[in-house]
């Protein structure tokens, strides 16, 4: 490495150094509180996504009953559902 | 209005402390923000977004570092986590991340820090780019010193390590640096 490009490198590094502090806008304060009075009325993210995956285990809970329930019934023909409900021996055919 | 007050009043809501704690603060942390973002649209929305956590999150703020080491850190979280965001956008995912070369690096637009001199605004944004090219760890150590001028022990508070891990990463910051941009010079300067 030559004596000007390590001069170039350590100015480089140095350029910093004397850095002015960037000012940051000066309607931040109003921006805020907008944003603030925005989000008021919305449900926060992680609340949303807890209430979706609720929503989803207690649709799937239901989907697996409504399955169950239907394929009990089709174990039985109309008459063995009375003979169950009043607790009937059906004659048995051989 | 001492530090004490001022947390007390943003602890009971008051609108005033909230609104000298933006005035007190907004430009040290838009400068953080811009620093590692490198973006003057992002930094702002970064600077709000703290701003707004505080304000929600103050009640659980126990006073454990000082106010200035808490803003600092949720500042610099919340770069890191856009930053990694808009690096996950822009290279389209980890198998191309994987084969994207550090050289795209430079390929990126300039940045030109408003509070550079007018003498060191392209070396400075040479500089940026090298510092875009740091593990997160030394960019964060090396803008904190250089953008705020803060010392190491507060350095090491924000980033929740000890002094000597601070002052390792900043001497491998510079390291590193130096041999970025020899690199970089080699190519572009003759």
């Amino acid at each position: 490495m030559n004596e000007g490009m390590r001069k170039r490198i350590d100015e480089t590094l140095q350029s910093l150094d004397n850095l002015q502090r960037a000012e940051a806008n000066a309607y931040l304060y109003s921006k805020i509180c907008n944003r603030i009075q925005e989000r008021k009325g919305l449900i926060p993210q992680d609340i949303a996504w807890r209430m979706m995956l609720a929503l989803l285990t207690i649709s799937l809970v239901n989907l697996f009953t409504i399955r169950q329930l239907e394929a009990k019934k089709k174990d039985y023909n109309g008459a063995e559902l009375v003979a169950k409900e009043y607790a009937i021996m059906l004659p048995t055919t051989y | 209005m001492q530090e004490t007050d001022l947390i007390q009043g943003l602890q009971k809501g008051q609108e005033e402390a909230f609104q000298k704690l933006v005035a007190m603060y907004k430009s040290r942390l838009y400068n953080t923000a811009l620093g590692l973002l490198q973006n003057e649209n992002d930094a702002e929305d970064v600077t709000q977004e703290v701003f707004i956590k505080v304000f929600q999150a103050v009640r659980h703020f126990k006073g454990e570092s000082g106010l200035s080491t808490w803003l600092y850190r949720i500042t610099v979280s919340h770069s890191l986590d856009l930053l990694r965001k808009k690096k996950r956008q822009k290279n389209g995912g980890l198998w191309q991340n994987w084969f994207t070369k550090k050289e795209e690096e430079w390929n990126e637009p300039d940045f030109y820090h408003p509070g550079a001199a007018a003498e060191q605004k392209e070396m400075s944004a040479v500089l940026f780019k090298a510092i875009r090219q740091l593990p997160e760890p030394q960019q964060v150590a090396f803008l904190l010193q250089k953008m705020e001028n803060l010392g190491q022990s507060e350095i090491a508070t924000i980033m929740k390590t000890t002094v000597g891990a601070v002052e390792s990463l900043l001497q491998r910051a510079k390291a590193n640096l130096k041999k970025i941009l020899e690199g970089y010079y080699q190519k572009h300067y003759k």
